[in-house]
């Protein structure tokens, strides 16, 4: 007998009643709306306590008056920023900088293509030849233009699945012209499509479904990349720029020249455009592009890549080149907050990420220690032999190490020393929680404090 | 270490410390707890061994971020996360029947696992959350709300993505209407919250509008690339720039695929219909294809922009066909209830109207010639575009020129143009439907070197 509105029991299986309790929810509603009337009250109560304030605003008719207050209130504003700036600064004194890397300096222009060779391709002129050009009073004399406009309105791709192959002239010049140097966004990314496209993306059909002769080379992207301005991290990290109108960074193509190189890493077969030494240089330029901050944005296109460029690789070559990516990446890796990028950025979410961002971030911790290829105990013994008391301790060099290690030993213990791992292990995140005391302000200090407390937690 | 659930709570206490905001200095140590945070979900769910699923209040804590998000890197990198923790713990899955007992004969089975997380379950303090964010924008790092708005439609449409496709198969298997009716995307376009109209109009407009425009400009003009992000590219912002290009498209996109998806779930509800699986527990809806059709030829301007844009060609082949059918009369028997009415139809059919002075003139007539010719253009391209989709195996050219129907159909393009330009003086023709006509004479041409 809790609710007199509620359907009886047999009710609830008629259809019809089933409308009932809706309109009883309303009148209930009508009946009991102190709630409505509370709100109503806040709701109407603003104006007039506005209007009342604005009525006493209007009191203070003596411009004498006015003006002193208007002063006091300058002063004070004055006071309260100058005092917000003093603490920010010493806020951001000991701030680390975030992460990022240039890798892009000044852009160079692209080398002039010659498209004489384009009018005469065969697509044009068969075209050409036939009764048709006469009666639809059609004249292509604008060839690279009106070629342009097929790639863009998607004829072209068409065009070559009936032809059934691309001419070289015309694949030479849809990579260069059209994907990779029109500054065009539209031409751009419908080259990009057009050759993504034409070349075979499934793993189980390693055939070409249109016949291609001309394949870009290795060095023709490489190029490419120098030619947006990439240099291969040789820019300082705060590399000032000299002219403030000259833009650093790549042009947008960069997001073409990624799809590109994803899907030709994965076309493997029959005919592999990279040599593996090659691919395994595309995974470094990648990561040096992911620790561009203004390549934020192309995050996912990034991870894409990367994927592509490790599913590249057979199982065996995989062993060897993940070993020779990771030490080239930690022999040239900032030892600054960028290493964390570099970790992260693998996304782990499969077998062979997974082991490659242990495998990459051991090296960096290895490296940073100095000491590369250091027998595992060994290196946690002397992480562990930091003095966390001194006074001098750099923490924000702990914390990098601590990290690193967290992430290596992420994915599984090292079968032969498991044990003795674990144990120096849990031993120094101990350590480490319980030596640095709740009130040190040192920077990074609790953060060292806080991660070594959460990984002993979920140990 | 105790059960697995208990151990699970631990995992949540513990990484959900991480953002606890006490002691925290500035908005500095927040994005960093945050991506510390969202790090630590991806170790202990994807990386590590063995890993285990988050709870749904750190599912819940990872959306926020992705919502509140005040930096690009933020919401980059939760949007990540969430995509792969979805391919990862899928809140539905297919069960294949036939490996264990093959006497189904290769039947699938529907799994879900009610447990897991999804936007559309859990998340209403999340939405809460979100009206407390807009009033605060004043203060984020970076103001790109649309940005974040673009990558949150991209997710959820992945999210309907991953919630229809399976029931589909099993739909289609088993003719078992209810999968499809609990759809996601069945419920939502159900609810009577959402104006579908508006919906699909706002749809289209993404499509055919895009987000950002651009101008031709030399190599080094990064400036002339125009947004359409008022107040929030004002210098050449190139993080921005990038972000805003790539995620525009990839709307682009996602919003065809909704559109597809919605499409999909129409044709499957008439056949349902026709065999009596419906009930009136389903909603009466206007077929999405029907709204498109209106949209279009409403209003005009949208046609070339929309088709353009709309890349799938079976779909959009559909589109231009019961736009023709609205004009032409003597289409065959073409009721609503019919299931072949349009499966009969094919362009052959829609171009041998336009085989003659007559019956052109009075098409042309009823729908304008600028409309006639460009979606003549268009479903030709659609139509070409459909043949190379099914059909992969292109050996040689003289094997696709056999086809007749391909010959057939380039002719009569042509044809029809000639009967239109005959009729109305000084008619002109759009780049795109030169290219169309370059195109079919190029077939012809071909043809006629074999």
């Amino acid at each position: 007998m809790d609710d007199l509105d509620a359907p009886l029991d047999f009710e609830s299986e008629d259809a019809l009643v089933s409308s009932v309790p809706v309109a009883n929810e309303r009148k209930r509603k009508k009946i009991i709306g102190l709630d409505d009337l509370l709100s109503e009250f806040y709701h109407a109560g603003n104006p007039v306590n506005e209007s009342k304030k604005s009525s006493k605003a209007k009191h203070h008719d003596s411009d004498e008056e006015d003006n002193t207050s208007k002063n006091k209130e300058k002063l004070l504003s004055k006071f309260v920023s100058e005092c917000q700036k003093q603490v920010n600064d010493i806020l951001t004194e000991d701030d680390i900088p975030l992460w990022g890397r240039r890798a892009f300096g000044r852009q160079r222009s692209p080398p002039p293509l010659d498209s004489r060779a384009l009018i005469n391709c065969k697509l044009l002129q068969s075209f050409t030849k036939s009764k048709f050009s006469s009666i639809l009073e059609m004249t292509i004399d604008k060839g690279e233009a009106f070629l342009e406009g097929l790639l863009v309105d998607g004829w072209l791709l068409n065009l070559v699945f009936l032809c059934g192959s691309v001419e070289d002239c015309l694949a030479s010049w849809t990579f260069y012209q059209g994907t990779l140097h029109s500054s065009k966004v539209d031409v751009q990314e419908s080259g990009c499509d057009f050759w993504c496209s034409i070349l075979p993306t499934e793993v189980e059909v390693n055939k070409p479904t249109v016949g291609l002769t001309w394949f870009p080379s290795f060095a023709q992207l490489k190029d490419a990349l120098e030619i947006f301005g990439y240099s291969h991290g040789t820019l300082s990290p705060s590399a000032s720029v000299d002219n403030a109108s000259e833009i650093c960074g790549p042009p947008v193509n960069i997001r073409c020249w990624l799809k590109l190189v994803a899907t030709f890493c994965k076309m493997r077969n029959p005919c592999p455009i990279f040599s593996t030494s090659e691919v395994e240089e595309l995974f470094d330029i990648i990561i040096w592009l992911f620790l561009d901050r203004q390549l934020q944005g192309l995050s996912f296109l990034l991870s894409e890549c990367m994927l592509s460029i490790i599913t590249f690789f057979t199982d065996e070559e995989w062993l060897m080149s993940s070993e020779k990516i990771a030490t080239s990446i930690a022999s040239r890796a900032p030892k600054d907050l960028n290493c964390f990028r570099i970790v992260e950025c693998i996304s782990g979410v499969d077998e062979r990420t997974r082991g490659l961002r242990s495998q990459v971030s051991w090296q960096i911790l290895t490296h940073s220690m100095g000491n590369p290829g250091a027998n595992p105990v060994g290196i946690l013994r002397s992480l562990s032999s930091v003095n966390v008391k001194d006074k001098n301790c750099d923490f924000f060099k702990v914390y990098i190490r601590l990290v690193l290690a967290e992430n290596w030993l992420a994915s599984g213990l090292p079968v032969e020393e498991g044990p003795a791992i674990a144990e120096v292990w849990s031993r120094y995140l101990r350590s480490l929680s319980t030596q640095i005391s709740n009130t040190d302000w040192r920077s990074y200090a609790a953060k060292v404090r806080n991660r070594a407390s959460y990984l002993l937690q979920s140990m | 270490m105790g059960s697995p659930v208990r151990s699970n709570r631990g995992i949540e206490e513990n990484t959900l410390a991480i953002l606890d905001s006490s002691g925290i200095r500035d908005s500095r140590d927040i994005h960093d707890d945050r991506l510390a945070f969202l790090e630590a979900v991806r170790l202990v769910s994807l990386t590590s061994k063995p890993s285990s699923a988050p709870t749904w209040n750190m599912y819940n804590a990872v959306f926020r971020i992705f919502r509140d998000g005040t930096s690009l890197e933020e919401i980059m990198t939760s949007y990540q996360l969430l995509v792969e923790l979805e391919k990862h713990y899928p809140r539905l899955c297919l069960v294949d029947q036939s490996k264990f007992e093959s006497t189904f004969g290769g039947a699938c089975e529907l799994v879900v696992v009610k447990e897991t997380w999804s936007p559309f379950v859990g998340s209403v303090e999340s939405a809460h959350a979100d009206d407390v964010e807009t009033s605060r924008s004043s203060d984020s790092l970076l103001d790109a709300h649309l940005l974040k708005n673009l990558v949150l439609l991209q997710y959820l449409v992945h999210v309907l993505e991953g919630d229809f496709l399976p029931r589909e198969t099993v739909y289609k298997a088993t003719m078992k209407w209810i999968f499809l009716r609990e759809s996601l995307l069945s419920l939502i376009l159900g609810s009577r919250k959402i104006n579908i109209r508006y919906f699909i109009q706002d749809c289209m407009t993404i499509i055919s509008g895009g987000f950002v425009r651009h101008k031709s400009g030399r190599f080094h003009d990064l400036e002339n690339v125009e947004t359409f992000l008022p107040g929030v590219v004002e210098e050449p912002d190139l993080t921005l720039l990038y972000a805003t290009l790539e995620m525009g498209k990839k709307t682009v996109i996602a919003v065809e695929k909704l559109l597809i998806l919605v499409i999909r779930l129409d044709m499957h509800r008439k056949v349902a219909d026709i065999q009596g699986y419906t009930s009136r527990a389903d909603a009466i809806r206007v077929p999405l294809m029907e709204m498109i059709v209106d949209q279009l030829s409403y209003n005009k301007d949208v046609i070339s922009p929309f088709l353009l844009a709309f890349s799938e060609p079976k779909w959009k082949l559909e589109i231009i066909m019961q736009y023709f059918w609205k004009y032409c009369h003597r289409a065959p028997v073409h009721t609503r209830r019919s299931k072949n009415s349009s499966d009969d139809a094919t362009f052959e059919t829609i171009l041998k109207y336009f085989s003659n002075g007559p019956s052109t003139q009075t098409l042309v007539r009823k729908m304008s010639s600028e409309v006639v010719q460009l979606l003549l253009a268009h479903g030709f391209q659609a139509y070409l575009s459909s043949v190379w989709h099914n059909s992969k195996l292109l050996a040689d050219i003289e094997e696709t020129l056999k086809d007749v129907p391909l010959l057939q159909i380039s002719k009569g393009l042509i044809c029809a143009y000639e009967n239109i330009k005959k009729n109305n003086d000084g008619i002109r023709l759009s780049a795109f439907e030169k290219e169309a006509l370059f195109t079919a004479a190029t077939i012809v041409a071909l043809d006629s070197q074999f």
